[in-house]
């Protein structure tokens, strides 16, 4: 008997300590809360570049989001302005909201003077905090020379830039309406012959000397057949014409060339933003034309005038 | 490359030569003069192999004269160096009823050999409400990194069944980190999950972990033993560098038909067993199919796209000198791991093999021979079209030998041959490997010896030997051992150490933890197979029935393939080398008094990974991986109520590393001067360094009651609890690039039924 009220008292016991334990652990079996965004100074992405030879700039300037889904505030709710450090002169750059196939984003603009050897300094200022940028323009470069070997391909011929930053062939072509095809094979007309802007290069494939000489191959063969992807198959296209644009910046440019595409993707690598991310660099552009094809213009279908 | 593989073939021929050449002189060495008392001790109803059996002889001529043995997993035991003459033989072993005998050896054979088998009956037969205690498995059983697991102990962690299972009991072990209650993904002191040598009957089995984390293909019911090696395993186990898991399953009742019924919210099951030909033979069949799909919306509330289940089967013939089998078994696992992604994880297991453990006519050896072939498959993607699949199938043949020598001692070895075939098709997952059909062919041989070296310190040292045509030669030295300081078994010292290497690697994203996706293949990197060197040391103390372990480990790794982080949202990555390091302890304490069972044990684990990608402005990296859980604790309660079996549960961890993100946006890339009227860049995440945040701490409380009650053509045995009791919402991961938390279960409350005929 003694041994059966003993069992009968551990067992109250242990049932004791299990209810008191029970309550203890409701009450620390609270919602743990649970922030996951690091705390930063980060506030606004600004990508884009100030060229000295155009006459309107355009900014990329975005609030950082707070998920991968792309799209943006129909208002960014910020002001942007652009002062030339030198004269003082400041402008607020206007918004103007751009449609993609991945979401709307804003690019902010201005036809403010930007002269060779100016500085600048770019802020946007939201209720989110305060961004800013600071970009150099260099100087201007001598004419780039076409090359035209009789022996190999075409070059261009780049000296006195600090550092190339942009060397782009850019190729305005169109595809031609090949009038009364079937409507599936090859594919219908559009509906209108259209002038579209391609342009390729990689600054890796150009070659430095030590004279400060750069010199910019081109094969326009090989981008041809990239064109050519990028159109219907069995389509008759007509390039109109080509031309190559070289840009020089200075050493505030990250070395693109070095840097891979991982390394150059993170938050601190080639930025040169306070207070945000993304990198607005100082250009000044030489375009020199390079061939036309005026004699094989677009055609387009006689009804569809 | 003729010449190349004729070279390695000879050169596999001239190891295997030198192996025979080693082990041959000791198998002459082991004939003894005196006389040898060997055999098995097994269950008496299914022949189980009852690993941990004292064995006591007493000499009936001097009292003094006692000796005394312990079976291993296999149930065996060997006493060498005996004088012909009566003795008297006591066989025990927790649950079981303790057997006496009396033996006169005589010397009638010319090895002077007396095999004794026994099967011990269960304590439950005689008499009802016995209390079991002993140190038979348990948690404070840990030896060096090794320890014995018993469907007893599985028993003690509750989880939404009837029985229990061996992945709930792993998790509750310190040093093993689960990232959450899917995906079936167990992190063995810094080690990862491809990484952990997972084995039944001696067949390997890639992915046996169910993708509900409280099951796996070893259910209580089905499991006779298991040995776990945290680290620090001995040299007849190679081609893993983290740990082992070497169940050994049991066989059907060789007496009468026995059969169960069981359902629950998360599984059904049907079991049947029974005797099969002549006697010792029997048959066992169970097949487990998940049903919480169909109980979730009722249960939880919510949908649970999970479905899982396997089917095994066992057929053994046992007599005293022998213990054949043939094994088969089947686990498939499908479901999403993350309700709002779709990406549907599927993983498959299929296995049959053949052992036989046979007590050899002409020697004194143990031979343990097994042919084994599994196969198993994974992918993920959308049903009926995956992005990505990887299966492997794998053949292996070996021969293991266990000698016992004069003075106590034992030698043992081995080999194996072994073909792997991973097959991969990785849809730019991991970039440069892509599609892959490959043929591994290796070879193992081992060697290895259990000293005595005084009365209280025994060495086992050992040497595996590998071969590959792949990877050429390696040799792996490694040593465990025992010293008992006060000659008592109640307080022993541990130690063990190795070399490991491990030839197929299991690649996965482990940027993303939600994944369970794995791809085995050889490893991509050029710098070789990965590789690590284990240290430990461990001090077991017992205080009358409260047992302590202390354990300090520590784990170097090289090679290890992990995947270069990217800003870009996007699946590719490449991959890269890491060196690895992990340290910590364990310290476990437990209770068995009476009816109760109390253990508690904390885990303190370091692992840090260093990579040679040359981001974050450095050429190197340094981080704490994703599965770096700093604290652990775990705590059980069992007690017997009269009425009913309490079992409570509760499970702490410290927060896991994660990468905290800054915010994002879209890149344009400027390496092209592309203009921001044209191009919408690409979608990018800022993070900070990775892994530098924590997640929050998780932790559950698990409580279940269970009675049986017994009629006359059946038993019913009821089981009602909660998982989760105060629905603590704990995190399962983070995703990174959604910003969204994924949530581990809420509250489970649960009823489930088992109905059973025979014990």
């Amino acid at each position: 008997m003694n041994s059966f009220i003993g069992m009968v008292q551990a067992n109250h016991n242990v049932g004791t300590l299990l209810l008191i334990s029970c309550i203890s652990l409701l009450y620390i079996g609270c919602e743990p809360s649970f922030d996951p965004i690091h705390e930063n100074d980060r506030h606004y992405s600004v990508f884009g570049y100030l060229n000295a030879s155009a006459d309107t700039q355009f900014v990329r300037i975005e609030k950082l989001r707070d998920s991968l889904a792309t799209g943006t505030l129909t208002k960014l709710d910020a002001t942007v302005t652009l002062t030339n450090t030198s004269t003082g002169q400041t402008v607020t750059m206007q918004d103007s909201l751009f449609e993609y196939p991945q979401g709307r984003a804003h690019n902010y603009y201005t036809t403010m003077e930007i002269v060779p050897n100016g500085s600048y300094k770019l802020v946007v200022k939201g209720p989110a905090g305060t961004s800013s940028v600071d970009v150099e323009i260099p100087d201007v470069f001598p004419e780039p020379q076409l090359l035209d070997p009789p022996d190999e391909d075409p070059f261009v011929v780049v000296r006195g830039i600090e550092r190339l930053v942009g060397a782009k062939i850019i190729y305005n072509s169109c595809v031609n309406c090949i009038c009364g095809s079937p409507a599936t094979d090859p594919p219908p007309c559009p509906a209108k012959p259209y002038i579209r802007e391609m342009d390729f290069y990689s600054l890796a494939d150009t070659t430095s000397f030590d004279n400060g000489i750069i010199r910019v191959p081109i094969d326009s063969l090989e981008d041809r057949q990239e064109i050519e992807m990028e159109y219907p198959p069995n389509r008759e296209f007509t390039i109109t014409n080509y031309r190559m644009m070289i840009a020089a910046g200075t050493d505030q440019w990250p070395d693109f060339i070095a840097l891979d595409q991982e390394a150059a993707g993170l938050p601190d690598v080639a930025t040169n933003v306070e207070g945000g991310t993304g990198f607005l660099g100082g250009i000044i552009s030489d375009t020199l034309t390079i061939g036309t094809q005026s004699d094989f213009p677009c055609r387009k279908c006689p009804e569809q005038d | 490359m003729q010449n190349t593989r004729q070279s390695l073939v000879a050169k596999a021929c001239f190891l295997l030569w030198m192996l025979l050449a080693l082990f041959m002189p000791s198998l002459t060495a082991a004939q003894p003069q005196d006389i040898t008392l060997r055999g098995f001790v097994t269950d008496s109803e299914n022949s189980q192999p009852l690993s941990g059996a004292n064995v006591l002889l007493k000499s009936m001529e001097d009292d003094d004269k006692r000796r005394g043995a312990v079976t291993s997993s296999k149930g065996y035991y060997a006493i060498t160096d005996l004088e012909p003459g009566p003795y008297t033989i006591r066989i025990s072993f927790v649950g079981y009823q303790t057997q006496t005998d009396t033996l006169n050896l005589t010397k009638d054979n010319r090895l002077n050999t007396v095999t004794y088998t026994v099967g011990l009956k269960h304590q439950e037969q005689q008499m009802e409400g016995v209390v079991v205690t002993g140190n038979t498995g348990g948690a404070t059983t840990l030896e060096a990194g090794r320890q014995k697991v018993t469907p007893q102990d599985l028993s003690r962690v509750s989880t939404p069944s009837v029985s229990g299972d061996l992945s709930n009991y792993l998790q509750t072990l310190p040093g093993v980190v689960s990232v959450g209650d899917r995906g079936g993904q167990l992190f063995i002191r810094g080690g990862s999950p491809d990484q952990n040598l997972v084995m039944m009957d001696k067949m390997q089995v890639y992915r046996p972990f169910h993708i509900a984390g409280f099951y796996s293909a070893f259910p209580q019911d089905l499991i006779s033993n298991a040995d776990v090696y945290a680290g620090g395993f001995p040299a007849k186990y190679s081609g893993r560098m983290s740990s082992v898991i070497d169940v050994t399953m049991r066989g059907g009742n060789h007496q009468n038909y026995e059969g169960s019924v069981s359902v629950g919210p998360f599984l059904g099951g049907v079991q049947v067993e029974g005797p099969l030909g002549g006697e010792g033979g029997s048959f066992l069949v169970s097949g487990r199919f998940s049903q919480i799909e169909r109980t979730a919306p009722l249960v939880l509330g919510q949908e649970q796209p999970i479905r899982f289940g396997d089917q095994f089967f066992k057929i053994q013939n046992a007599t005293d000198q022998s213990r054949c089998s043939v094994t088969g078994m089947h686990t498939y696992d499908r479901g999403l791991i993350d309700a709002e992604r779709n990406e549907v994880f599927k993983w498959s297991n299929y296995g049959l093999g053949g052992r036989c453990v046979v007590l050899s006519s002409g020697s004194l050896s143990l031979l343990d021979i097994t042919l084994n072939s599994t196969y198993s498959h994974n992918s993920v993607g959308i049903s009926g079209d995956p992005a990505r699949e990887a299966s492997i199938l794998n053949i292996t043949t070996g021969l293991d030998l266990a000698t016992p020598l004069k003075g106590g001692h034992e030698i043992s070895g081995g080999f194996e041959a072994r073909v792997d075939k991973p097959n991969y098709s990785l849809n730019e997952q991991f970039e440069g490997i892509r599609t892959g059909n490959e043929f591994l062919v290796g070879f193992t041989g081992y060697l290895s010896m259990d000293l005595n070296l005084a009365e209280n310190l025994s060495v086992k040292p050992g040497v595996s030997v590998g071969g590959s045509f792949d990877y050429g030669f390696n040799i792996e030295p490694r040593i465990r051992g025992t010293w008992m300081p006060f000659g008592s078994e109640d307080q022993k010292l541990n130690f063990a150490a190795g070399l490991y290497r491990q030839t197929v690697v299991g690649i996965t994203d482990e940027r993303d933890l939600g994944s369970a996706f794995r791809a085995w293949l050889p490893t991509p990197l050029e710098e070789g197979r990965p590789r690590s060197i284990h240290t430990i040391l461990g001090w077991r103390q017992q205080f009358g029935d409260f047992g302590l372990t202390l354990e300090g480990y520590h784990k170097w790794m090289k090679n290890l393939a992990v995947p270069i982080w990217s800003t870009y949202a996007r699946f590719t990555t490449e991959m890269t080398p890491a060196t690895g390091k992990t340290w910590g302890f364990d310290v476990r304490g437990e209770l068995k008094r009476g009816s109760i069972y109390a253990y508690i044990g904390y885990g303190f684990s370091w692992t840090q990974y260093t990579t040679s990608q040359q981001y974050f402005s450095s050429s190197s990296q340094t981080y704490h991986p994703a599965h770096d859980q700093r604290h652990s604790i775990s705590a059980l309660f069992n007690s017997d109520l009269g009425f009913a079996d309490l079992n409570i549960r509760w499970q702490f961890g410290s927060g896991m590393p994660y990468t905290r993100p800054f915010g994002f946006d879209s890149l344009i890339p400027l390496r092209n001067l592309q203009d921001p009227r044209r191009d919408y860049g690409e979608p990018r995440l800022l993070f900070d360094k990775p892994y530098t945040g924590r997640m929050p701490v998780y932790h559950r409380l698990d409580v279940s009651m269970k009675r049986k009650f017994q009629f006359d053509l059946a038993n019913m045995t009821l089981k009602a609890g909660a998982i989760n009791v105060y629905d603590r919402r704990n995190l399962f991961y983070f995703d990174l690039f959604r910003l969204r938390r994924v949530d581990q279960l809420p509250l489970i409350p649960f009823v489930a039924v088992e109905i059973s005929t025979g014990s």
